[in-house]
């Protein structure tokens, strides 16, 4: 309470709970209104918590549209995840749950220009971390293809491994994000889908059964394809910040 | 006639004199219904600005901070009359049980 006062946790619960547009009618009415209570005591008296008081201006429809949707963020995030678990390195099924991932936060968060002013330093600092990722997995992934013998390149799957969850947890925060915080935090989701695509396409054929009769090739064209789906993860990210 | 809409024409009722601040609005409202939360309170006065019943403005900060301030629209006139109506036949109603 003392961090995070009344109006700040109205707030956030505000953006989590109604349509944009709204909250922030939402937020602007609660400030003029908590400017006359005395401390954030006497507003949880008065007005129940932040969240019971955003919820008593909710729509209840729209509230589980906007949990469902969520949800289903959620389940297209974590399925390469469940598909490592599984053992089961599918490059095209990978595809299969981050294209819709990425058209449903494009269409839910707004693909047009955005009204908000400027962007976050949090985000930019995010957005150039997962840019510099995905150039090192490329980088890391031609680099290897043409030093196969490399003592270091047995390491490169344990790391994907890693990768793939670690990208699918910060997707989702970053959906999360451009929940609270303003649309263009999609921008962050969209390149950590990216990265977490990227790297299925060089495990898929890491842990592929089938004799590969020239692994330096296969490789080299695993390289480009994951160029391809870097430049295009980066071409969305890049619309998601105007 | 339920209680969201006694709250909305005691609401209206209060804006035809004058315009009103949110805060006043809700303290008014809160003595009159005192077991209702203001928050329930504040969630009908929002639902008449997206009806359309109500339009804002913002107030003169002369003689104090910025204040965000309610008047009632020519719908709202119209919606203040058929709640109006409508309590005053309840009122009758209830009356003619010998309910005082």
């Amino acid at each position: 309470m003392k961090k995070f006062g009344y109006y700040e946790k109205l707030s956030l619960a505000a953006r989590w709970f109604l349509p944009r547009e709204e909250a922030q009618g939402v937020i602007e009415d609660y400030r003029d209104i908590l400017m006359e209570v005395k401390g954030p005591e006497e507003a949880v008296k008065r007005f129940g918590t932040p969240v019971q008081a955003v919820l008593a201006t909710a729509d209840r429809k729209n509230i589980v549209i906007r949990h469902f949707m969520l949800v289903l963020f959620a389940v297209l995030s974590f399925l390469p995840v469940f598909l490592q678990i599984k053992g089961f390195y599918s490059f095209p099924a990978a595809i299969f749950a981050a294209v819709p991932l990425m058209i449903l936060v494009f269409v839910w968060f707004g693909g047009g220009k955005s009204k908000e002013p400027g962007i976050p330093k949090g985000l930019a600092v995010s957005c150039g971390l997962l840019v510099l990722l995905l150039i090192l997995l490329c980088g890391a992934m031609f680099y290897f293809s043409a030093n196969p013998l490399h003592p270091y390149g047995r390491y490169m799957g344990a790391c994907l491994e890693i990768i793939v969850p670690v990208s699918a947890m910060s997707g989702l925060m970053g959906i999360a994000c451009a929940q609270l915080f303003g649309s263009r935090w999609k921008a962050a989701a969209i390149l950590c889908v990216t990265t977490a695509l990227a790297s299925m396409c060089c495990l898929s054929l890491i842990h592929c059964m089938a004799p590969i009769a020239d692994p330096v090739s296969a490789f080299r064209a695993c390289s480009w394809k994951c160029v391809l789906v870097s430049l295009c993860g980066m071409a969305a990210a890049g619309m998601s910040l105007c | 006639m339920l209680k969201k809409d006694l709250i909305r024409l005691c609401m209206l009722h209060l804006l035809t004199g004058q315009d009103r601040y949110g805060y006043e609005m809700l303290e008014l409202l809160h003595n009159a219904f005192p077991e209702t939360q203001e928050s329930a309170i504040y969630a009908v006065l929002r639902g008449l600005s997206k009806d359309k019943l109500t339009e804002s403005y913002q107030g003169d900060t002369s003689a104090g901070p910025a204040r965000k301030y309610y008047r009632i629209t020519s719908q709202g006139k119209e919606e203040y009359e058929r709640l109006l109506a409508q309590w005053r036949q309840l009122k009758a109603a209830v009356a003619e049980l010998g309910v005082e």
